[in-house]
């Protein structure tokens, strides 16, 4: 800054201003140059509005007088004058109308880690794909993970940095004020702990690792409340390693699970189901189906998608475990811990007595599971989920069946699993007795999902400065003095190690919308500011512009690069590898691991602890020890642990089993529901060891007696507008220690009636296919017998032959596309990614539980759920419902304005702006897939909410029909490609937005006209048939049919054919 | 009138007077015109301040629905139409019965039609009216609706879709509405040069005279008049069926169950002829009360409607019975359940509402007692049309309420909107009516005339 001259007075000049020092001022010349070069229009239009009218220059005179006349002749305009704007200087790459792609990765949503592609428009992201080249999801990804886009747009975001009172309000400040605050404190602090959600990226870990050795004694919790604790530590006890072990569902032909919902919500369901669908395809006949077994406590779409399901009490899953494993071992003497001593004594014991207290399960059906998993020796695979003491069975049985190193990989492939639930509570102790200087909270939400939370919340208050990083302020948040804005992952840096063999890079795709940071940045910032980090990131931290990018390439030239970059300069190696977003390493060849026999002594004792138990009563007072009600807490697949209680579209998901949205709510089985008198929609009392509430009853088949579930992840309090107060927050029943973690299964409550009745919001009433011919499921004996079988099951509702009165308009087999689906029901897992992948993908507004309450839920797709058989262990089949796309359309007759018709290429079309309203074609839809815009829903998008709008999709004003369209935005962005290269759209080369995101890859599109294509093979299969096809409306979706592998319907199965 | 005079001495001589009391021809004039020329009553005025109450009440839901969007009513997926269309139906039913005593039963030379007739038809124009108000508001986007359900001419080539029931409903409802009036109109013209003349008050005067359109009462004037009549007669006699079989394909070209059956047209058109004999009777009944027309709508009258209205409500009654039956023998899995969701499923009260209104409480007129009893009479009428207004409900809502797919089976709970709507639109109907009782002759002075028995000497139209 150089010095003033002083100051002399002009010679000539033109106002008196000029006679003044302050004119001739730096400050005086940077603010008039400011004036004069206009770089940014919106901020000029933003001081023309905010200027003092007294003082109107020249140039806004003439601004305002040219748009007052042109908004003369808008006189009779409805809608305000909105402004837009061109670019003065238009971004590089981007041309307004074309898409941008970018390869990242995703963080959290029940996704961590996995590759994605992010469909950017005009600079913002609107649509995130997996991304194909990415090993562990291929392409796919779940509902959560499809509303991340919602949640960045948030409004209730922290738009930032906040500081105030633990507990108390807090009000807004800036980085600087925060980055002096957090420095004072760690500067001073020694005892430092961190405590943050599971975090997968190398380069964050090293951060922080990095940062903690600043401090004498820092320490760094993960914590995942629906994470993979038990795995781990039963994989430590058993094997060794503290590890969740890389499960091979492809290379299985026989799975067993206990309790483990593989295909929704445990472990990575992604990958589980898209490797276990590899095993469900009967592409041709003389194709084998894997075999399923599942014992659950709560019906999951795991335990739907079984080819058996056994519903057991909760709690009980380590003496089903006991029994196969006694069954196997010491009776049938198979395997090679057979004869061993020790392991009989472990499993000694009467197996009749740990079935009757699962709930009465048949000795012939362990005898069964036991023979058929032997019979897969080495190509099986067993998985559980309920208690530490579970895993060390899980894992005898799988080390048995010498699974170990061929179907389950715990050597090569998985890393060390570093959460920890249990380190809370010695943390909450170390809070209690004030040995911590500093907390650091990383969006994670303690007071939430431990059972009490409060007490948490209350120690925190003992700690000298507890600082949180979050986009909002939620339960745990509130109890931090300083509360930083994070990014969301799409607006940041970072990258992603979730195995051994794949590391993949997470870019951002746009630029934080808010004054956010994340959180590499934040610790840069704060070694910035005078915390001793090492390394790296002190490194980073020296240069002024340092961030988290250049730690993060950094980082990579440092570790990754050597191994994988040889032959290319580092520019060349991180831009390649950033465009593909994934660098798959070499997969390792497992080994097998020794078992280790003493991990067995928990199991033992837990199966004698049960003994004492007596499950099944219902008490008015509360559960007295040893007797109770057994209640199994899930999380579910669109809500998880409620981290994201905020996206409208998962609240208003329809749970794939009870279809309900918006609330949780007490499964309770038909059998016991009757004997307690309870019907749905029922307010009880619930009560557990140190919680009660007050909960609607879902009277929900396939769950046991004396048993009852709910879904966690609910009952949010600080989470925003959309999340607040929906449900319950079931946590609080949870047990909770620092030597048993979090246990969700197995607590004995009571539950008691109130007589108040709550409205469940329930997308599918009714249950039964009555009869009609909608689905259909057959067994794998019959299958083989005749793969027609599904055909002619009721000839009297199937067309054979169907005479026609239309001759169809086009004769399709002259045009060159034709689009049709196929949906195969045998591998669809009802996991609802293509429900929420639509709703992104087509702008399909939120309508909130009192109209879901009407039946009013604007969701194009849908996911039927039939049951069939015996109400208490029913059987599943799930059914993806969407627009037919019908050659003979009911609904294309009826309108009386043509806003509906038909396509050349198959499809039947909307046009929005042509439908009056007048609801004949929904009317007239067999399949109701059609949705009517009942009020302006999309006016809730509000703030930055409607920046996640697709803007090829139009937007529905109230009285427009609308529903599926093969997602023509895709069709036309792919034929105008195609068109631009002078030939024919390729086989897979346009994808709809449902069979993009479909884990199982269970839906296929394309143009049947193409002999090449897929879909024209599939549609020729012999499970294929068309939903209510006596109609004659020759829809152009084909469903094939779910072959379930039991050889016949037994009669626990089912009670008779499908009803 | 000479023609009539000569046939009607070669018919049968009819039992009773369609005119009692001895009344002449001034005295007909007197006693229908008397009510037109003096102050509206007491009676009047509290109904006319109900019924604008009531479309006040109704104007305002409708203005909200227009405000806010359909989701006022409680509409849903899968029920899309529920009192809406119901409403319509209703009143484009209960206008057929004017267009059959007006047109019909001219042609079968029904001389006691004439005593009945003016209002009937004034009440068709009015129910058309108001349906025709209903359908256009029960669209979502009715500023669009109005435009582009009628085939404009535009430079894009775009015509409505002429194979939606909806688009011929558009042309059987307003074609239904011009000829009506039309009709109505002209034969209107003879009594309100009858009433011109007799005015006194300047206003009166010159309104009545631009309306009577230099109606002067000359051979050659009547003589037009007569043929006229006749091929108007002639005209609206096919509407009467048409109309509402093409509202019946409204439903019965879908493919829903419960919707997708022939017997629907002439099911329909029996409903039609019910309903609206039901309303006619209930307004009729009340006017001759208040007004003193006893003598020209005798009891002779009300007893030939009673008549049609147990003919038409058995027919109503053997659809029933014959739509079950057919739902049965088709063996079809949707029929049936349809039928016995009707009766036995969550709607089973507006079922049996509709079959104890339609059915069994008409069959009280096999009596002959109840035919000619008043209270009785009136009593039935009220209760057929709620009996035919729970029909289309039952119609409409149970069939779509569980259609095909159980997924979608939901419960359709008419909204405070709704209904507000509803009796909005049963004030908008008799704001009219009552208009035109207070300012038109509520009896075809002219027509009356010449089936009375004695022509009086040196008479003439005045």
């Amino acid at each position: 800054m150089g010095q003033q001259k002083p100051f002399e007075r002009p010679r000539h000049w033109v106002s008196l201003e000029e006679l003044t020092p302050e004119y001739w001022s730096d400050a005086e010349i940077q603010a008039r140059r400011a004036q004069e070069f206009y770089d940014k229009p919106i901020e000029t239009l933003e001081k023309i509005e905010a200027m003092d009218k007294a003082g109107v220059s020249r140039r806004d005179f003439l601004t305002i007088m040219g748009a007052s006349m042109a908004m003369a002749s808008f006189a009779c305009a409805r809608r305000p004058v909105n402004k837009i704007i061109p670019y003065v200087v238009q971004p590089q790459e981007l041309t307004p109308g074309v898409p941008l792609f970018y390869a990242s990765t995703i963080k959290g949503f029940g996704c961590d880690g996995y590759g994605i592609v992010v469909r950017t428009r005009e600079g913002r992201p609107i649509k995130i794909e997996g991304s194909e080249d990415h090993p562990m999801n291929a392409g796919a990804l779940s509902a959560q993970a499809q509303a991340s886009v919602l949640n960045l747009y948030d409004p209730e975001r922290l738009k930032a940095p906040m500081k105030g009172s633990k507990g108390g309000s807090k009000s807004t400040t800036d980085w600087k004020d925060v980055d002096a605050l957090v420095a004072t404190a760690l500067k001073a602090a020694k005892h430092v702990r961190i405590v943050s959600y599971p975090e997968s990226g190398d380069s964050t870990r090293r951060a922080m690792k990095e940062f903690m050795g600043a401090f004498a004694d820092a320490k760094w919790i993960e914590v995942d409340p629906v994470g993979m604790d038990e795995v781990a530590e039963g994989q430590k006890e058993s094997y060794g390693t503290r590890i969740v072990p890389h499960y091979s569902f492809d290379k299985a032909d026989v799975v067993v699970s206990f309790s483990a919902d593989f295909l929704g919500t445990w472990g990575g369901p992604v990958e589980n189901a898209n490797l276990w669908s590899k095993t469900r395809k009967l592409e041709k006949p003389g194709d084998e189906l894997s075999k399923l077994y599942v014992f659950e406590s709560n019906l999951s779409t795991t335990g739907a998608s079984a080819d058996e399901r056994f519903p057991i009490v909760p709690g009980t899953e380590v003496a089903v475990a006991m029994a196969v494993a006694h069954e196997l071992i010491v009776n049938q003497k198979k395997g090679k811990f057979a004869g061993n001593a020790d392991v009989e004594a472990a499993l000694s014991g009467k197996a009749e007595e740990w079935l009757a207290k699962a709930g009465g399960l048949q000795k012939e059906k362990i005898k069964e599971v036991a023979e058929a998993l032997w019979a897969a020796k080495g190509k099986s695979l067993v998985v559980g989920h309920g208690s530490e003491a579970l895993q060390a069975v899980v894992s005898l049985l799988n080390s048995n069946l010498e699974n170990d190193g061929k179907t389950i990989d715990g050597t090569a492939n998985p890393l060390p699993y570093t959460p920890s639930l249990k380190a809370l509570a010695t943390l909450q102790s170390e809070m209690e007795s004030g040995a911590v200087d500093v907390l650091i909270v990383h969006h994670s939400n303690p007071v939430h999902f431990l059972p009490n939370g409060n007490a948490f919340g209350e120690a925190m208050k003992k700690v000298k400065t507890v600082i949180a990083v979050n986009d909002r302020i939620d339960e745990t948040a509130n109890y931090a003095d300083v509360v930083l804005a994070a990014s969301h992952f799409l607006e940041s840096w970072g990258d992603a190690h979730p195995k051994a063999f794949v590391y993949s890079l997470q870019q951002p795709t746009i630029s934080p919308i808010h004054d956010t940071r994340s959180f590499e940045d934040i610790l840069i910032g704060w070694t910035r500011a005078g915390v001793k980090s090492s390394g790296l990131l002190a490194q980073t931290a020296s240069n002024p512009k340092g961030s988290a990018y250049d730690y993060v390439k950094e980082h990579w030239k440092q570790t990754l690069y050597p191994s994988y970059g040889k032959g290319q300069g580092f520019n060349d190696f991180w831009e390649l590898t950033l465009q593909k977003g994934v660098l798959n390493a070499k997969i390792g060849s497992p080994r097998e691991r020794s078992f280790r026999i003493s991990s067995l002594k928990a199991a033992k004792d837990a199966v004698a602890r049960m003994k004492n138990l007596s499950i099944g009563e219902s008490k008015k007072g509360p559960a007295t020890e040893g007797s109770g009600v057994a209640l199994a807490l899930y999380s579910t697949i669109q809500m998880g642990d409620g981290r994201y209680a905020n996206a409208a579209w998962l609240q208003e998901m329809p749970d794939p089993i009870t279809t309900v949205t918006w609330d949780n709510f007490l499964n309770v089985g038909p059998a016991f529901a009757k004997e307690l008198e309870l019907s749905t929609n029922d307010v009880v009392l619930l009560k557990g060891e140190d919680a009660s509430f007050e909960i609607p009853v879902m009277v929900q088949p396939g769950i046991a007696k004396g048993a009852a579930t709910i879904a966690v992840g609910y009952g949010r309090t600080a989470v925003g507008k959309v999340g607040n107060n929906v449900g319950l927050n079931a946590f609080k029943l949870a047990k909770f220690s620092g030597d048993g973690g979090l246990q969700l299964s197995g607590m004995l409550v009571s539950i008691s009636k109130t007589g108040k009745k709550y409205e469940l919001a329930a997308t599918q009433g009714h249950n039964r296919t009555e009869g009609r011919p909608i689905v259909n499921d057959i067994t794998i004996g019959e299958y083989k017998k005749n793969p027609h079988a599904a055909m002619e099951t009721e000839p009297e509702v199937r067309l054979k032959k169907v005479p026609t009165l239309w001759t169809p308009p086009f004769d399709y087999s002259k045009e060159p596309y034709r689009w049709m689906m196929a949906i195969d029901l045998n591998t669809c897992t009802g996991c609802g990614a293509c429900v929420i992948a639509c709703q992104a993908e087509n702008n399909i507004p939120v309508v909130g539980r009192d109209r879901v309450r009407q039946s009013r839920e604007m969701q194009w797709m849908r996911i039927d759920r039939y049951y069939s058989g015996n109400e208490d262990n029913p059987q599943i089949v799930f059914q993806p419902m969407l627009c037919q796309h019908c050659e003979n359309a009911p609904c294309e007759t009826v309108c009386p304005v043509v806003a509906t018709s038909h396509s050349p290429d198959g499809l039947n079309q909307m046009t929005y702006n042509r439908c009056v309203g007048t609801r004949y074609c929904q009317n007239n839809c067999p399949y109701k897939v059609r949705r009517f815009n009942f009020f302006d829903h999309w006016k809730d998008y509000k703030d930055t909410l409607n920046m996640v709008w697709n803007p090829d999709v139009t937007v529905r004003s109230r009285g427009i029909m609308e529903k599926c369209t093969f997602c023509i935005q895709r069709i036309n962005a792919g034929k105008d490609h195609a068109k631009d290269k002078n030939r024919l759209v390729r086989d897979g080369e346009i994808k709809t937005a449902c069979q993009q995101t479909c884990p199982v890859d269970g839906i296929v599109f394309g143009n049947v006209n193409d002999p090449t294509s897929r879909i024209s093979q599939v549609i020729k299969s012999p499970r294929g048939f068309h939903a209510l096809e006596i109609l004659n409306t020759r829809p152009s979706i084909t469903y094939l049919t779910k072959v379930r592998n039991v050889e016949t319907e037994n009669e626990e199965a089912s009670d008779g054919h499908h009803s | 009138m000479a023609t009539i005079a000569n046939t009607h001495e070669l018919m049968k001589p009819v039992d009773e007077a369609l005119v009692t009391g001895g009344r002449t021809f001034q005295e007909l004039t007197d006693d229908v015109a008397r009510p037109l020329e003096t102050f509206p009553t007491l009676r009047w005025w509290v109904c006319f301040i109900a019924a604008i109450c009531a479309f006040f009440i109704g104007a305002c839901c409708l203005l909200s629905t227009f405000q806010n969007g359909v989701g006022m009513w409680g509409l849903n997926q899968p029920v899309g139409w529920g009192n809406d269309v119901t409403t319509f139906v209703f009143w484009v039913g209960i206008g057929h019965a004017g267009t059959l005593i007006s047109a019909i039963l001219f042609l079968f030379r029904q001389k006691w039609r004439t005593g009945i007739n003016r209002s009937a038809e004034a009440m068709t124009i009015f129910a058309v009216m108001t349906a025709g108000l209903m359908i256009m508001s029960h669209t979502g986007r009715v500023w669009l609706a109005a435009f582009w359900l009628f085939p404009y001419p535009n430079q894009r080539g775009l015509w409505p879709n002429f194979r939606s029931p909806l688009e011929w409903d558009v042309f059987a409802v307003s074609t239904y509405f011009t000829i009506s009036v039309t009709f109505w109109y002209m034969g209107l013209i003879p009594d309100i040069a009858t009433i011109r003349d007799r005015a006194k008050n300047k206003i009166r005067k010159i309104a009545l005279t631009v309306a009577s359109l230099g109606w002067r009462g000359s051979n050659k004037q009547w003589h037009h008049y007569e043929a006229a009549y006749l091929i108007f007669a002639g005209l609206s006699t096919p509407l009467v069926l048409s109309v509402h079989s093409v509202v019946s394909f409204d439903f019965a070209v879908s493919q829903l169950p419960g919707w997708h059956t022939t017997i629907f047209p002439p099911y329909f058109v029996a409903g039609a002829i019910f309903s609206g004999f039901a309303m006619v009777l209930t307004l009729l009944v009340i006017a001759r009360e208040a007004f003193g027309l006893k003598h020209y709508i005798t009891m002779d009258h009300l007893e030939k409607m009673n008549k049609i209205i147990m003919t038409t409500g058995l027919l109503v009654g053997y659809s029933y019975a014959s739509e079950f039956f057919i739902a049965w023998y088709s063996g079809s899995v949707f029929e049936r359940f349809c039928f016995i969701n009707r009766a036995f499923g969550p709607y089973w009260w507006s079922y049996w509402t509709m079959v104890s209104c339609n059915v069994f409480i008409p069959q009280l007129f096999w009596f002959k007692r109840f035919r000619r009893s008043i209270p009785a009479m009136f009593i039935v009428s009220l209760f057929v049309n709620i009996g035919m207004y729970f029909e289309r409900f039952v119609i409409i809502v149970t069939s779509l309420h569980r259609d095909f797919l159980p997924s979608s089976w939901a419960i359709y709970i008419p909204t405070w909107v709704e209904w507000g709507i509803f009796f909005g639109f049963i004030g908008f109907f008799f704001i009219f009516f009552l208009l035109f009782i207070r300012f038109l002759p509520a009896i075809a002075i002219s027509e009356v005339r010449g089936v009375m028995d004695q022509p009086q000497k040196g008479a003439s139209n005045v």
